[in-house]
């Protein structure tokens, strides 16, 4: 073997050993579990279709009905409902008497529509848990935004099994405080179309400049 | 002589209406006390006290009263000020900004909340912080004004947050 192929082997050598010692280092997880990067929420790519009732989250709600088919996300409420777009954020508050139009999401919608645009990183844990009745696995998200913004949050997902992995519970901590919702009754088949339909442009009730509730004295 | 009395009638006259201005004008000062109102105009069991005063009339200081109908209050302050009426419920013009730190929610910190109360058009909506992320729509609603204070207790078992 000549000298300079001697070398070559020696440098590519330390090269793979340099490598392999860095790739050790930046494994801080647990050996049963396994990280992935992922450029989209698999809250938002997968369960693309689903009914349930959600409780909890940052709104503290409790067992209220929430749709999904594709982009729409809809959430019923005693006397109307609520469908946010999932690619825009924007969402409509529809009555029988009155619409309006918000350029944010229904609280509801959390953690759907959280963490919109942030990039995702994936890590199985191989312990499985049952909830509610349900074998799950455990999936973790760490999102973190595409801009400078210091913000970490962590997504920790119990997915059953014979849901098809449909998480029944999602535990959600960032700066601090932990927020849990919690799925029953779901379903994975398509809602109805007609549960996403709404006004285009709100023209109905209460509208812009239109004085609400008379007031009753000088208080005002 | 006559020189020194003037100087001293011209220093009182200053100091008087220096302490006029520092202190806030009772006269100026608007109470806001309401029940939350759903949109249809019925009654949550929960409401809002607070004094509208200050030079300018842009100051905020009151409490969410019977917050979550668990008969607590919680204290509350803000400004008024003008939001655009995309980020209003059917209104225009100034709202008073009220943040309530007693929507705190699960372990931790706790969620923030904003309530913007429009004044003119009777109208009101909330949202939570999303931690830097993005605010949520909360809810939204009507109220109506009385003479003063009102009796904060309801038959209501719905709060305005638990929507």
């Amino acid at each position: 073997m000549r000298p300079h192929t001697i070398r070559l082997v020696i440098l590519c050598s330390i090269v793979l050993a340099a490598a392999v010692g860095l790739q050790g280092k930046s494994q801080k997880l647990p050996a049963s579990a396994h990280s992935v990067q992922d450029s989209e929420n698999p809250l938002l790519s997968r369960f693309q279709t689903f009914s349930a009732t959600v409780t909890g989250g940052i709104a503290r709600d409790h067992d209220r009905k929430i749709y999904r088919s594709g982009k729409w996300m809809r959430l019923d409420f005693d006397d109307s409902y609520r469908v946010n777009d999932l690619d825009t954020l924007e969402m409509w508050s529809v009555g029988a008497n009155r619409c309006v139009k918000f350029l944010r999401p229904d609280a509801g919608s959390y953690p759907f529509t959280a963490y919109h645009n942030f990039k995702v990183e994936r890590t199985h844990v191989a312990e499985k848990e049952t909830v509610d009745g349900h074998v799950c696995k455990i999936e973790i998200l760490t999102l973190t935004p595409r801009d400078d913004r210091p913000i970490v949050a962590t997504m920790k997902m119990w997915e059953a099994d014979d849901l098809e992995g449909f998480p029944i519970r999602i535990e959600v901590s960032e700066g601090g405080q932990t927020l849990t919702s919690t799925y029953t009754n779901v379903s994975l088949k398509a809602p109805d179309p007609q549960l996403f339909k709404h006004p285009a442009k709100c023209g109905a009730g209460l509208q812009l400049g239109q004085q609400g509730v008379v007031k009753l004295g000088k208080g005002l | 002589m006559k020189r020194a009395t003037g100087f001293a009638a011209i220093a009182l006259s200053l100091m008087a209406v220096l302490s006029m201005a520092a202190l806030p004008a009772s006269a100026g000062v608007t109470t806001y006390d309401f029940h939350f109102l759903t949109t249809g105009g019925t009654e949550y069991c929960d409401g809002i006290f607070f004094y509208n005063y200050g030079s300018p009339k842009t100051l905020v200081d009151g409490y969410h009263w019977n917050t979550f109908c668990g008969g607590t209050n919680a204290n509350v302050n803000g400004f008024k000020a003008g939001v655009a009426s995309v980020y209003q419920y059917a209104g225009v013009g100034s709202v008073f900004l009220v943040s309530d730190p007693d929507s705190g929610n699960g372990a931790g910190g706790g969620t923030g909340v904003m309530w913007l109360i429009n004044p003119t058009y009777h109208t009101w909506n909330f949202y939570y912080s999303g931690g830097g992320a993005g605010e949520f729509v909360g809810n939204e609603g009507l109220f109506s004004n009385g003479l003063g204070p009102i009796t904060h207790s309801s038959t209501s078992t719905k709060s305005a947050q638990s929507r």
